[in-house]
């Protein structure tokens, strides 16, 4: 039998589309229509009525490694819903792990940054109905969010009263339609931000020449950010560490003496808002004192990985994986791990205990955040057969808990 | 003297947070291996991870063993000394108040973190963020000394507000990240973007004659100022070996961040 299926939801990205056509045909989704790569590589092929059933022994032995260990660690949860970030904290809290969520770094530099100087800023909404000059700073968003401009820059914004101005800031030109471009030395990117947060500042600067970049261009750029009614600052990879995070979101503060501006992150989908309402801290949560204590830094998964000092990974979803070190990669292997898998996930793990959990959205609802932090319903296409991953959390704490009795 | 010398090393954490001198010295032998530490998430006696012999009526602790997965050696202590042979872990003297630490190996990140007063020495190297401010807080430390006679890593003295840190090697980048005030001296190459952000405070950069600061420093003056020849006699008295005083030695001053307040100033050699 053939069905179509309108306005279903995407969770292969932080943009979370809701408008992606499916066609499924015998229990099998065939086609993925206005849908970007990500999603169709997430959804193509997949099976409605998954029936990969885990060894019926999977969660014994899984809350048995948990038990048994001293020092555990929860990781994943990028692309989780709230409801199995709720359950992750409330099996964290029970068990004394530490609980991380697989963000990138410039994602974990970005909360840190935000907690030292706060940051204003918007919904991708407000994006698209307000902003008149977007700034993409070492972000390619033609590779991470491919339909950020199909969906929110290209229609016209209903206060923006010219052409959409869009400049872009990094190391090379990739394939994102701007209008200018300024090439810079990554390694440079502090002191530019610097510059350019001096000359709106009115400190007088003394060079000809900044971080390799020509002050009349910095002059030009930032009378262009000053000028604009509503500017936004999306931020990706390129930009390492938490000062240079800080120095945009200090350059956005200043922007807001005229007129309106706010940062971004182009990253994924949120988990620090549901991690900073149950735990009181965003990522790197140690429960191992009985209560929470927070290290974005050391209590990070790569750096413990990294370190040795964990006996027992619980990985949720295997989104990210690529973001931790070669080191941490290989730690991770010779460690007991619990892997927590969206049925048709393909990740190159070979973990101790595989559970395959229904994909959010396709085999079962719930609510994720999107990278804006709006948080957005996913609806199962079809109920399945196969344990949320929340309820095999939930299941792993009950285990826990009665085997400390 | 109470030694505690690891039985075996584990790479699993072990908080070390409350063995410290005011909480053992009032304890016996048998007292003191009852003691709880965390290992991981399980509390175990002291007494099954350290050999425990000795007292500490005098106040003195000494470790010895590999604790670099010790946590907080130290840690709000405000008497008494703490003596590590070998390495030591992350948070070393967090938030101490008073007392001495000497760690003969390296540290990890965030030795002396929001202290208050006291000493800590390093012999070996440091992790990032010596003295700093821990994530979240407002202030690193707010008064003491951190001598390390290795190299440091990013952020020495981030977010501080009064206190002294040298470094006799060398040093990783944002020295003085946002410092309020205190004083830094970095005796070999420092990294990039010293002082970003430093609101007041002083920066001594003995051996970079060549240091690449941020376009919102201000060369001042070439000064050969009373005070650095003080500081230089203050870490010689403390046992820490630095050519500050010497009376030929020329330096540059700069004043910055002008993005902060621009109260700050920067001394950087400029050959003898």
């Amino acid at each position: 039998m053939i069905e179509t299926i309108d306005n279903v939801t995407c969770a292969a990205c932080g943009l979370i589309c809701e408008n992606v056509t499916l066609r499924i045909d015998d229990g099998q989704i065939t086609s993925v229509a206005g849908a970007c790569s990500l999603c169709e590589a997430q959804l193509l092929g997949l099976f409605l009525d998954d029936k990969q059933i885990s060894p019926a022994d999977a969660i014994d032995r899984a809350t048995e490694m948990l038990a048994s260990s001293r020092a555990p660690l929860i990781c994943g949860l990028a692309g989780s819903t709230i409801e199995t970030q709720r359950a992750a904290v409330a099996l964290a809290d029970h068990l004394g792990a530490t609980l991380d969520p697989a963000i990138p770094a410039f994602h974990r530099d970005a909360i840190v940054a935000m907690q030292a100087v706060g940051v204003s800023t918007c919904t991708l909404g407000e994006v698209k109905q307000r902003a008149d000059v977007v700034l993409f700073w070492g972000a390619d968003p033609a590779k991470s969010h491919s339909r950020l401009y199909e969906r929110f820059l290209d229609p016209p914004g209903t206060f923006v009263s010219r052409d959409r101005h869009i400049i872009g800031i990094g190391s090379q030109r990739n394939s994102n339609r701007v209008d200018e471009f300024l090439q810079i030395d990554t390694s440079e990117t502090l002191v530019i931000l610097t510059a350019l947060r001096a000359i709106i500042g009115g400190v007088e600067l003394s060079a000809e020449s900044i971080g390799g970049i020509n002050v009349q261009q910095l002059q030009q750029l930032a009378s262009r950010l000053q000028q604009a009614s509503y500017s936004v600052i999306f931020f990706g990879q390129e930009i390492g560490g938490a000062a240079e995070i800080e120095a945009i979101f200090l350059l956005v503060r200043l922007l807001n003496a005229q007129s309106r501006c706010a940062a971004i992150g182009l990253g994924g989908t949120q988990c620090e808002n549901v991690l900073t309402w149950q735990t009181g801290y965003p990522c790197g949560v140690n429960f191992s004192l009985g209560y929470p204590r927070y290290d974005p830094y050391a209590y990070s998964t790569n750096t413990l990985l990294e370190r040795g000092e964990v006996d027992a990974v619980l990985m949720v979803g295997s989104e990210n994986l690529a973001e931790l070190s070669t080191a941490a990669q290989s730690q991770l292997a010779k460690l007991p791990l619990i892997l927590l898998e969206n049925a048709g996930s393909t990740s190159s793990l070979d973990p101790t205990i595989r559970i395959t959990t229904a994909r959010p959205g396709v085999h079962c609802g719930g609510t994720i955040f999107r990278m804006d932090g709006v948080p957005l319903k996913l609806r199962a296409i079809r109920d399945s057969s196969l344990p949320t991953a929340a309820s095999v959390l939930t299941t792993l704490q009950a285990g826990v808990c009665s085997s400390c009795v | 003297m109470l030694t505690l010398s690891l039985k075996s090393h584990s790479t699993l954490p072990l908080e070390l947070s409350e063995i410290i001198p005011e909480i053992v010295r009032e304890k016996s032998l048998a007292e003191v291996a009852k003691l709880k530490m965390w290992h991981g998430r399980v509390q175990v006696a002291l007494a099954e991870l350290f050999s425990i012999s000795g007292s500490a009526t005098d106040q003195q602790l000494e470790f010895s063993g590999d604790l670099s997965t010790a946590v907080g050696i130290g840690a709000n202590m405000k008497s008494g000394k703490i003596r590590v042979h070998g390495n030591a872990g992350r948070e070393v003297g967090l938030g101490m108040s008073g007392g001495e630490i000497e760690v003969t190996g390296n540290v990890g990140d965030s030795p002396g973190a929001e202290m208050h007063g006291g000493i800590i020495r390093v012999q070996g190297s440091a992790g990032n963020f010596v003295g700093g401010a821990r994530v979240g807080s407002t202030r690193g430390m707010t008064g003491g000394t951190i001598l390390v006679l290795g190299n440091a890593r990013n952020g020495i003295g981030s977010r501080m507000r009064r206190g002294l840190i040298a470094v006799a090697g060398n040093a990783g980048e944002l020295v003085g990240h946002n410092m309020l005030a205190g004083t830094i001296v970095i005796n070999c190459a420092c990294g990039r973007h010293a002082g970003a952000g430093m609101k007041r405070g002083t920066l001594c950069l003995v051996h970079d004659s060549d240091a690449q600061l941020l376009p919102t420093f201000r060369y001042a003056c070439r000064t050969n100022s009373p005070m650095l020849g003080m500081l230089g006699r203050q870490l010689q008295s403390l046992g820490f070996e630095n050519q500050l005083g010497e009376t030929n030695r020329q330096w540059q001053q700069f004043n910055g961040d002008f993005l902060a307040s621009g109260r700050g100033e920067l001394f950087v050699a400029s050959g003898r």
